[in-house]
């Protein structure tokens, strides 16, 4: 009887530190404390420190120079980790004013109402000044969700000493769609080389063709349609002619398929170049890179998202303005190599001079893009399946058609839910 | 005692707890919460994702005769008094304690289409075609439990090891003197020691194969199709990346009692064995 009254004693008393602990768990925003009419406004980027720090604290002490009331705290947290973080952030209401979000984190939080909208905030002339294909991909019901940041435009990687070795010519390199097909199939064929390294994804595959692939609020999946079919039949039909590896192709794997010769030519984002540069410096030599030969420019871009629980959201539109504008875009693409999402930025001589290296021709390769760039945002919790499922199409030869039915059929039960 | 049953209680006891009364409601994190009924369940069984993630699962359960059989195979190789044991049994320990990303990276690039599994297999003509074993959704499975095989055998090995050196030396010395071979030593006497260590193991492999996680997580991320998705998986993408933590909770619920009525199953099969 006394054990029992013993254990039952010790369990009360844990039970009471278990929830005095949580109770302390809740503590007050630090972050957003007001000091008078000092504002701090908190800003949290991706993987970004400590390569760019130089950078981020003179943008930092310029902004404040221009805004003496404003403290900007900035902190970085690395790509797997920022949305947990966000997330419980959030939940205990200690949200951060300005948050680099990708165009996924974007819209799956903005379908959660969890983002403020931008267009209450922002100019007409800095809505303006964003290309429209990488700003309209993340608005969605006439709600903006985040202003476009700096972008990384894909480019294709060409080895030309492989090509040269097999006797295909280093000229005329393809300028459509079904040229780089035939291409990478007469490339396999010459040298027993993979020709080309494309994801089986919805954004590589049917995003760079132009098909079409949501409604425009995003409640319908649209890749059933006869323009899908024909796409994926014609990657079907590179995957049995052995052209594109039959491989999940995160960067590291493509780095590794065409820094190992095994791929002639690789689609692949700007910054590629730094898997290849000091890691297999002969095939570093011996690349060349030309625009994707696609409808579009299948962009991966970082937006600047102000949370809807920000207590600071004027100032904090006015922190993420400054942070995207033209001139400061056009700073941090010299400074990281990225490609800048306004259209003044381009217009600089910077994106057209050539001092003969690889990382100019990436850089007006790359530019010469921007035109016809969109960024396909898909929510987070569909892309998974989606792309999973078109690998199964793809990869095991399965009927088109039926597919992207059963896709379709199932993306849109789950958009309804 | 109190510090650490207090970081269980936070950790451990107290997420578990509030997971039940989560699984009834719509919680999104982000969004405010409301009280859902059974909603999640009903949707739960007519998910098919869910159903073939489970699906999945089970069929992970059939490693886990094999990597006992395997274990304790090496558990008695190595149990043989011979010179460089402990480099062997070291050796096979390695794959336990290195991280399941980084074995899962390597064999991504050994199963990779130009790797050197199909180098191998082509140079020794037992294949005439390269295959894309974790693209394919005839072999993507398969090739996870090898994976998962290969890297869990040393702990269950230890374990069994353990097992056999805590076995008297007199039992089996009885035996011999009567003339007893080593496989009637082996069944008659060393499995009926072992039998904790065997019920121990069976029932760890069973609840680590039902809710493996790691290997499809790096390696395929469930694919292709739904190949080689499994409960826990799937899970893990309706809380984390749907932030649908209620849904997600009623799955783990689900999961939960089907581990649960495996873990009965080899207890109780023991037991009458």
């Amino acid at each position: 009887m006394f054990n029992i009254k013993k254990k039952i004693a010790v369990s009360a008393i844990t039970m009471g530190l278990v929830i005095g602990t949580m109770g302390c768990g809740a503590a007050p925003s630090t972050a957003q404390k007001n000091d008078g009419d000092k504002e701090t406004i908190e800003f949290w980027t991706i993987s970004l420190q400590p390569t760019f720090n130089d950078y981020f604290e003179k943008l930092i002490a310029d902004f404040e120079g221009a805004n003496p009331n404003v403290t900007i705290n900035w902190k970085d947290y690395p790509k797997d980790t920022i949305q947990d973080k966000l997330l419980t952030s959030i939940a205990s209401d200690n949200a951060p004013d300005v948050v680099n979000l990708n165009a996924d984190m974007t819209l799956t939080l903005g379908d959660k109402s969890a983002l403020a909208n931008a267009e209450e905030f922002i100019s007409d002339e800095t809505k303006n000044s964003f290309f429209d294909g990488i700003y309209g991909a993340t608005k969605v019901e006439d709600k903006a969700l985040a202003l476009p940041w700096y972008t990384t435009i894909p480019i294709i990687y060409i080895n030309e000493s492989l090509l040269k070795d097999a006797g295909i010519p280093t000229e005329n390199y393809p300028t459509t769609a079904a040229e780089y097909y035939d291409w990478a199939i007469d490339v396999k064929k010459k040298t027993n080389l993979y020709g080309m390294a494309m994801e089986a994804n919805i954004r590589e595959i049917l995003g760079s063709a132009g098909v079409p692939v949501f409604n425009e609020d995003y409640t319908e999946l649209l890749i059933n349609k006869p323009e899908a079919v024909e796409v994926i039949k014609e990657f079907q039909k590179l995957y049995a002619d052995s052209a594109n590896p039959k491989e999940n192709l995160d960067q590291e794997t493509r780095a590794q398929l065409y820094n190992s010769k095994q791929v002639v030519s690789v689609y692949s984002g700007t910054t590629f170049v730094n898997k290849f540069k000091t890691t297999a410096p002969d095939v570093y030599q011996n690349t060349t890179v030309i625009p994707v030969p696609f409808e579009h420019s299948v962009t991966t871009t970082m937006y600047l998202g102000v949370p809807d629980k920000s207590k600071h959201k004027e100032m904090a539109f006015k922190f993420a303005e400054f942070v995207s504008n033209p001139d400061n875009q056009l700073e941090f693409s010299k400074t990281a190599n990225t490609i800048p999402s306004t259209k003044k930025t381009i217009e600089d001589p910077y994106f057209k001079e050539s001092d003969g290296s690889l990382e100019s021709q990436i850089k007006i390769a790359a530019a010469s893009g921007l035109e016809k760039s969109k960024e396909i945002p898909v929510p987070q919790h569909i892309l998974e399946k989606v792309n999973r499922d078109l690998q199964d199409i793809l990869f095991n030869d399965k009927d088109v058609q039926e597919g992207l039915d059963k896709i379709v059929e199932e993306v849109n039960k789950q958009l309804k839910d | 005692m109190l510090p650490g049953l207090l970081i269980l209680a936070v950790f451990v006891f107290w997420p578990l707890i509030y997971s039940i009364p989560l699984a009834f409601t719509d919680y999104s994190v982000v969004g405010d919460m409301h009280f859902v009924g059974m909603k999640n369940f009903q949707k739960a069984f007519s998910d098919s994702d869910f159903i073939a993630a489970l699906k999945n699962s089970i069929q992970y359960v059939i490693i886990v005769p094999i990597i006992q059989l395997i274990s304790l195979a090496f558990a008695v190789a190595l149990n043989q008094k011979m010179r460089g044991v402990k480099v062997f049994r070291t050796l096979f320990y390695f794959p336990v304690i290195t991280s399941t990303v980084a074995v899962s990276i390597v064999w991504s690039w050994l199963l990779s289409s130009g790797g050197l599994i199909n180098k191998i297999l082509l140079g020794t003509n037992i294949l005439s075609e390269k295959i894309s074993w974790l693209s394919n959704d005839q072999t993507a499975l398969w090739v996870l439990m090898f994976i998962t095989t290969w890297k869990g055998v040393g702990y269950y090995m230890v374990i069994y090891l353990a097992g056999l050196q805590s076995v008297p030396g007199e039992l089996t010395e009885a035996a011999r003197i009567d003339r007893a071979s080593s496989i009637q030593i082996f069944f008659k006497i060393l499995i009926p020691m072992l039998k904790p260590q065997v019920v121990m193991c069976s029932l760890m492999s069973v609840m680590s194969a039902i809710k493996v996680f790691d290997e499809p997580f790096v390696l395929t991320k469930g694919g292709p199709g739904n190949s080689t998705l499994t409960a826990s998986l799937y899970i893990y993408q309706k809380g984390f990346q749907n932030f649908d933590f209620g849904y997600a909770a009623a799955l783990s619920l689900i999961l939960s009692v089907i581990i649960l009525f495996f873990s009965l199953f080899v207890k109780l099969y023991n037991r009458k064995k």
